[in-house]
């Protein structure tokens, strides 16, 4: 030990571990990104701020689709808006300091996708101190006296999901169920719904489960793994998988290619990644849940400029209410549709995708390609 | 400590006696993991009777690989006593680039593949020579390449965020078996040429009139090796046969290993990590090493990132994300490799991560949810350091 000036002691050792921890799903740095648009010409109108908080910049549909089609939304129906975005960058204290930054900078309404269903009850709390409402975007914030939600029903999308499963095996099939996050509130709506759709077959012996695992972070490899460990177990007598993103369901395409099951199987997705909708058309996977994501940051849009207006907005504005623990959240369902082989042109007519991001790979003449 | 026998006076000691000696005086070597690895196995079988067949221990070995090839680039650093942060988005980063050039560009597989290589190697050479000559802690050195690669990864990917790739110059590997002739021989070859290495450098003691090993101490490892060998090739034949991917991670090892014991490199990595200033005074380039090594833990991560497309057959924005970061450390850790740098072997990595491995797949058999894998997985590494701080200071006792 004499003479190692250089040598790392047990508190940088531990510390490494601390930090690697604390940054090991994301990135550390704080963005804080305003990306100022609005009308810079009009200079007779003072410019209205409203901000974006998204969750996380690893799932591509929150920077790449709903940041857009929000500011879109909030530029037709508020002509003078000064749009800001914040990342949390996967981080649910981050995302609280963003949406204080939000307060300070004086923001008239808070667009949030909340990282923490749960957490974020104090950004509604900070918010309603200076009287700023908060808009729930895509996830419900919890336990907290939330003003509006705009969103999809994951407990239904979980149903249809059940349904379809339930339409595409035949009696006596083995199903095999992989959850998301047991985080994430949405993974557990998810589940409820196809669940209370299949442990009924479960119970009745008309389908047989060949197992349920949880997924910590939605991660696909680890999902690959469990579906390795459930054929294991099996012994390869699995008929179809309730996976529950597409890109677990990729992890679940690979393993089931390994044991040179991929085709045979029927396996479920959802949010309609192109990768996803590439299975599909290989064959591999059977069918994929999209987000109207258009409709939703124009429904967002148009309840901000309302409030920003100083109105308040009709009921008939909001189909339904959604308990969040504390509050019935009055509420904006947007629709989803399920996409599988025989509709999968919609994908492309209804704008997810292009068709050339559609083909990339795919040998041309197969489907739509 | 350089060398991994010991020099003993005159006396020639027995292979029994050694082992003790080597016990007592905190030289565990891969004695802890090998108990604690039999305990795992045990223990999940008598759980699920599926554990140790030969399909769930050929999953196993594919669900390891990826993880053991970081974690050895890992165990390179931490020879030194540093640490690369930036693994984790390496991999993705490398990943990303191979599917944008192989997909997207429609460019030829060893364009992609060797530009996704070069990246990582020389992203990795660069790190090193700002910690060598700057002087800034390769802890935030990497931490900074982190956050960074990370960012590369997104940018490479744009807004297709995840991309599939069926091409089988790179799905070939995690596809493809080796047959079970071609194994077996393999098998022969690998444990004949382990045991020519071990007679071959007792040869050089001898020349070099160091203490040699008795007969006994020199044949009882390449009988373990040998054993442990045929009967994995054995049981994976059963199945399809040895995994290519996991021969080829196994080779990876063998040859880092070759190369830190076998020759001046290597003897001076050891020589850095174990007192960088000794070493530097003995005329050693401390910061050619440093850089030549964070390179090669970069250029390994970057053949994880080939791996993962390889395996999970896409390319997206959670490629390398995650837990790999800390497992690749963890594997490192549990195998035995010391955080403190100048002890270890660059075959920690693949014991380790077999081990993490060996705890997912098994929970996932009993059906365990992730919160118990977490718990789990902090205990065996707690009680990994423990051993290591334990032996270490019982080499401090007895004045090695």
């Amino acid at each position: 030990m004499v003479g190692a000036p250089r040598r790392p002691n047990a508190i940088a050792v531990a510390a490494i571990l601390v930090m690697a921890i604390a940054t090991g799903c994301s990135s550390a740095a704080s963005t804080n990104s305003p990306s100022a648009a609005g009308s810079a010409g009009s200079s007779t109108i003072a410019p209205v701020t409203v901000s974006i908080l998204l969750p996380d910049n690893v799932t591509q549909r929150y920077e790449g689709q709903d940041k857009p089609a929000i500011t879109a939304a909030l530029k037709k129906y508020i002509p003078n808006v000064k749009v800001d975005s914040y990342n949390a960058l996967g981080d649910g204290s981050r995302q609280l300091s963003q949406a204080e930054d939000a307060l300070a900078n004086g923001s008239k309404v808070l667009i949030v996708i909340p990282q923490d269903s749960n957490a974020a009850a104090a950004i509604v709390t900070a918010a309603h101190k200076d009287n700023v409402p908060v808009i729930a975007y895509t996830r419900i914030i919890n336990k907290s006296p939330l003003d509006y939600f705009v969103g999809k029903d994951s407990l239904t999308i979980g149903k249809q999901e059940g349904q379809w499963m339930v339409d595409n095996t035949k009696a006596g099939d083995t199903i095999a169920v992989i959850d998301g996050s047991p985080t994430d509130q949405n993974a557990k709506l998810y589940e409820q719904g196809y669940m209370s759709v299949l442990q009924p077959l479960f119970d009745s012996g008309a389908r047989k489960l060949a197992g349920e695992l949880w997924t910590a972070n939605w991660d696909p490899t680890a999902a690959q793994n469990e579906m390795d460990q459930l054929l294991t177990k099996n012994a390869d007598n699995i008929h179809a998988v309730i996976g529950p993103n597409d890109n677990m369901a990729g992890g679940v395409v690979a393993s089931l290619t390994t044991a040179n099951l991929a085709g045979k199987v029927t396996v479920t997705g959802l949010d309609a990644t192109v990768a996803g909708l590439q299975r599909i058309i290989n064959g591999t996977q059977g069918m994929t849940v999209a987000q109207d994501i258009p409709t939703m940051g124009d429904r967002a849009g148009k309840l901000a400029s309302m409030l920003v207006a100083g109105q308040t907005p009709p009921g008939d504005f909001f189909p339904g209410t959604t308990d969040n623990g504390s509050v019935k959240v009055p509420t904006v369902y947007v629709n989803t549709m399920i996409i599988s082989k025989q509709n999968i042109t919609t994908a492309i007519d209804d704008g997810f995708v292009t068709k050339v991001q559609l083909c990339q790979g795919i040998a041309p003449g197969t489907g739509p390609c | 400590m350089i060398a991994s026998g010991s020099v003993d006076g005159a006396l020639r000691l027995g292979a029994v006696d050694r082992l003790r000696q080597r016990i007592g005086q905190g030289e565990l070597g891969p004695l802890p993991i090998v108990i604690g690895m039999a305990v795992i196995w045990i223990y999940f079988q008598i759980q699920n009777s599926n554990f140790l067949t030969p399909r769930n221990l050929t999953d196993l070995l594919l669900q390891m690989t990826i993880t053991g090839t970081v974690a050895a680039g890992i165990v390179l650093v931490l020879l030194l006593g540093e640490i690369d942060l930036s693994v984790g988005s390496m991999v993705g980063l490398t990943s990303a680039i191979l599917g944008v050039l192989l997909v997207q560009q429609q460019q030829p597989w060893w364009v992609a593949i060797g530009v996704a290589l070069l990246v990582a190697a020389a992203i990795g050479a660069a790190q090193g020579a700002i910690a060598a000559y700057v002087g800034v802690p390769t802890f935030v050195v990497t931490l900074a390449g982190m956050l960074g690669l990370l960012g590369m990864q997104l940018w490479v990917l744009g807004t297709t965020g995840s991309i599939n790739v069926a091409d089988p110059s790179v799905t070939f590997l995690f596809t493809t078996y080796v047959p079970p002739i071609l194994g077996w021989l393999g098998a022969v070859a690998l444990v004949a040429g382990y045991t020519g290495q071990k007679i071959y450098s007792n040869k050089q003691r001898l020349r070099l009139r160091l203490d040699p090993e008795s007969w006994s101490g020199l044949l009882a490892r390449p009988a373990l090796v040998a054993l442990v060998v045929l009967i994995s090739v054995g049981v994976l034949n059963e199945w399809h046969g040895v995994p290519l991917a996991a021969f080829v991670m196994l080779l990876l090892v063998a040859a880092l290993d070759l190369l830190l014991t076998e020759t001046s490199f290597g003897r001076h990595v050891f020589a850095v990590g174990g007192n960088p200033e000794a070493a530097r005074r003995a005329g050693i380039n401390v910061a050619r090493i440093r850089i030549a090594i964070f390179s090669m833990c970069a250029l390994m991560a970057g053949i994880a990132g080939f791996m993962s497309v390889s395996r999970s057959l896409a390319a997206s924005t959670q490629t390398g994300s995650g837990t790999l970061l800390l497992e690749a450390i963890a594997a490192g850790v549990i195998g035995g490799t010391s955080l403190f740098g100048g002890r270890g072997s660059v075959w920690s990595a693949p014991l380790g991560a077999l081990v993490m491995a060996s705890l997912a797949n098994g929970l996932d058999l009993t059906g365990e949810p992730p919160d118990i894998k977490y718990i789990v997985e902090m205990m065996v590494l707690l009680v990994a350091v423990t051993v290591d701080a334990v032996s270490r200071r019982s080499r401090a006792n007895s004045g090695r």
